[in-house]
């Protein structure tokens, strides 16, 4: 009888072992899985840049035929570059009068005393290894025009 | 022999004892069950129903997201008719233009946001492709033989003005202009019966 009972007695034992052992390892795996599908939550971050550009600063680039300056970026890195956006815009008219704010790039046609007419295209490009940005004024035409000289307030957004 | 003379009972005893536990245990179970569920108040006091989890769990993340503020984003769809074009002629312009309110831009937006254009060309559930502003596309002059003779370049853009004349009046323009300026009132028949424009704002 001695023998029976000590056979009985561990079988019993892990009956009730087995519905604790799982439902543990059942609350182990649905808290691993909580925890692993759980991100860190990431503001998307922001950074307004103002750049002014006096008439006086542009400067022609005979390879690329167009006038150009360049401006130190406040802020740029190689994240933004490449799993960023800047974006740039132009402000044109008179502030509090008849404003507007256009994307660029800004192309705008224009007809000359003669007849002609040429396509001018207002641009930007940025580098992240010299945390520059060039701003230019491109004439479709070519022609090396001071009177394409004048004053512009750009923007750029960058957002990451 | 003996040995089963001795056990058969016994085992008989033991299952029967067992399965009126069992009985017993599941009865009293389900009366209980059914004594409770029948005297209880739908949503007790300390129970919460998923609907309420579900509140909780919202006007927590509006706290945060009041405290965190996060980016915001506002699509404005603006379908410009073949007859809402304008043609201004004035000085160098020459290109066709329509202005719509966009009570959505604030000065906020104007000025510490993101204001991006957006074009929808071609049919749609065709073929149709959604293009960012300015939309540059340059076109053939043909002749009667089929060759090229000249080309002209066509700019679909715009603009958003967020005061005028001292006056807080935020609106959104689309302009249509082509590169040698060629064009005039009549010329609206050229155009398509509808533009549909997406302006995204972000901020």
């Amino acid at each position: 009888m001695n023998k029976h009972y000590r056979l009985q007695k561990p079988r019993i034992m892990k009956r009730k072992f087995f519905p604790t052992l799982f439902a543990g390892l059942l609350f182990l795996s649905i808290g691993f899985f909580v925890s692993s599908c759980s991100d860190d939550i990431t503001e998307t971050a922001w950074d307004i840049q103002d750049y002014e550009v006096k008439a006086s600063e542009w400067s022609w680039n005979p390879a690329n035929r167009r006038w150009e300056v360049v401006k130190q970026m406040r802020y740029i890195d190689e994240f933004i570059y490449e799993s960023g956006a800047v974006i740039g815009y132009v402000f044109l008219g008179v502030q509090n009068q008849d404003e507007v704010q256009t994307q660029l790039p800004y192309t705008i046609s224009i007809l000359l005393d003669d007849g002609s007419v040429f396509t001018e295209t207002v641009g930007y490009e940025y580098s992240s290894l010299t945390n520059r940005v060039t701003f230019y004024i491109q004439p479709s035409d070519g022609i090396q025009d001071t009177a394409a000289k004048v004053y512009y307030q750009f923007r750029l957004v960058l957002i990451w | 022999m003996i040995f089963t003379l001795e056990w058969k009972p016994i085992k008989t005893i033991y299952m029967g004892k067992k399965l009126f536990k069992t009985v017993a245990v599941s009865l009293l179970s389900v009366a209980v069950l059914l004594g409770g569920y029948s005297c209880s108040d739908d949503y007790p006091d300390d129970y919460l129903t998923e609907a309420q989890i579900r509140r909780m769990i919202e006007e927590a993340l509006r706290e945060n997201n009041e405290q965190l503020e996060f980016t915001r984003w506002e699509i404005v769809n603006i379908t410009v008719e073949k007859d809402d074009w304008t043609w201004n002629d004035d000085g160098n312009f020459k290109r066709f233009e329509a202005v719509y309110e966009l009570p959505e831009l604030n000065k906020s937006i104007y000025e510490d946001g993101a204001v991006l254009g957006f074009i929808f060309i071609g049919p749609r559930d065709v073929n149709e492709v959604q293009k960012s502003l300015p939309y540059v596309h340059t076109y053939g002059i043909y002749d009667d033989t089929g060759n090229i003779v000249d080309t002209y370049t066509e700019t679909i853009s715009f603009d958003v003005q967020y005061k005028f004349e001292g006056e807080e009046k935020p609106t959104v323009a689309f302009f249509i202009q082509a590169s040698d300026l060629f064009g005039s009132e009549d010329d609206i028949q050229y155009l398509e019966e509808e533009y549909n424009f997406r302006i995204v704002l972000v901020w």
